[in-house]
């Protein structure tokens, strides 16, 4: 079996690093340049960087470039991109992939092209979603918080279609709050899908974690607010834990 | 004499780059034949699809330039889908490949505790003889593809990994030219070392 990918995940925006709640209420966190080097030197194996911009406004190239620069691991790019030339940036300035959101209901055709010519690997797509009170999974336009009109399970079916390389799956209610994860969506998709998924969104410990790792079919979990604080409420510490 | 990054337009040079200058040695990314002739070795890096990388090798005008520095004997690493370019064909496309190693790739198959595309670190096990050679090869290292390396040479597989039940082989030497399937420019410190123990055979 696979070694369990444990990936840190960093949201930036025009000021730099910053960390929320449900998608909300976002606080600077750090320099990406540094907070890159120092999980790097605490031997993370792979990192996220996700834009928080709305409506994936032109990117600043030589800015996140200058980042990735400085990784050993691998670096994936999460956030709209609008174009091709756009991702022929990314991929050339150092990103190992793609990951797209919003932009795989609105432009699936691009992260078609992309995974044509760069490979099913340089794609993943993240579905963010909500569970209802009956225990229904249901997307949401992180966006704009409705939810979308197709379910998770005909999205993975678009995603195989298409040939996206990795699924990640977010719960819009978990993330920030360190209270644990949540398995809802990945039951629904575990057996369907051939490609690797992986989960985040309320990682608090490493009890967490391992049991994570422990669940089978499962490749991965994104980690923030537990990689970046103390503790809930409590200043900033970057770190990196391994299972 | 510096190491050339073969620049045939086919992403992931600036993560090798990085790497040559982590370690200290000097590299240019190039595809010019004097420079790639001049060069005391040279990585021929490489993403996406077999095809479109093969078709590239031909219109960047560096793949005759590939076939002769290989006669040269100086060391030529392949990494990812450079490794496999180094073989006849691909079960992905339809063009040829360099032929450096008789071969072919094909596609990993799925499972549960196995899904392609094969992401993340695997342990790679040389074989005695090469750890001799590379001992720095003996780890953990970045893994990111959907096809392997199916390698008919006799005696050039050296180092093997697994995904899931299923082994393949994540390393060859044919004398000098050497394949990797794994990037170890993203491999953090051990990958570092890999290249340097790679630099270090010139």
């Amino acid at each position: 079996m696979s070694q369990f990918r444990v990936i840190p995940e960093l949201l930036f925006d025009s000021s730099g690093l910053v960390k929320g709640r449900s998608f909300g209420g976002h606080e600077y966190v750090g320099d990406p340049l540094n907070t890159i080097k120092i999980l790097c030197d605490f031997g993370a194996s792979e990192i996220i960087i996700a834009n928080r911009a709305v409506g994936g406004s032109a990117l600043d190239f030589n800015r996140i470039a200058s980042w990735v620069s400085i990784s050993n691991v691998p670096v994936a790019y999460s956030g709209t991109v609008q174009s091709m030339a756009d991702a022929d940036e990314l991929l050339h300035s150092g990103f190992e992939k793609i990951v797209m959101s919003r932009g795989f209901f609105t432009n699936p055709q691009l992260l078609k092209n992309i995974s044509h010519v760069y490979g099913a690997q340089s794609t993943g797509v993240n579905f963010v979603y909500r569970v209802e009170r009956d225990g229904e999974v249901v997307l949401i336009d992180w966006e704009t918080g409705y939810p979308l009109r197709q379910s998770l399970l005909e999205a993975v079916e678009i995603a195989a279609e298409i040939g996206i390389g990795e699924i990640y799956l977010t719960n819009v209610d978990r993330e920030g709050l360190m209270e644990g994860l949540d398995y809802s969506a990945f039951e629904v998709v575990k057996g369907v899908t051939e490609v690797p998924v992986v989960i985040g969104g309320g990682v608090g410990d490493m009890t967490d974690l391992k049991a994570a790792s422990k669940t089978v079919g499962l490749s991965g979990v994104t980690v923030g607010s537990y990689f970046t604080f103390i503790r809930r409420d409590e200043g900033v510490l970057i770190r990196y834990e391994n299972i | 004499m510096t190491v050339s990054i073969v620049d045939y337009g086919v992403g992931n040079l600036a993560g090798c780059v990085a790497a040559f200058t982590r370690i200290g040695v000097k590299s240019i990314v190039t595809n010019e034949k004097s420079d790639i002739l001049n060069s005391r070795a040279i990585i021929l890096p490489g993403v996406g699809s077999f095809d479109a990388a093969a078709e590239n090798l031909v219109s960047f005008g560096v793949r005759d330039v590939l076939l002769e520095f290989a006669e040269s004997g100086k060391p030529v690493l392949g990494i990812c889908l450079g490794m496999q370019l180094m073989l006849d064909r691909s079960e992905e496309g339809k063009l040829a490949g360099l032929g450096f190693v008789q071969g072919e790739t094909v596609k990993l198959s799925s499972a549960e505790s196995a899904k392609v595309p094969h992401m993340g670190l695997e342990r790679v096990t040389p074989s005695e003889e090469f750890e001799k050679t590379l001992p720095t090869i003996s780890d953990k290292f970045y893994f990111m593809h959907s096809y392997f390396c199916k390698v008919y040479d006799e005696g050039v597989s050296v180092a093997y990994s697994n995904h899931g039940e299923n082994r393949f082989v994540s390393a060859f030497k044919k004398n000098n030219v050497v394949g990797v399937q794994f990037h170890p420019e993203k491999s953090g410190d051990v990958g570092d070392r890999f290249l340097k123990g790679f630099v270090g055979l010139v």
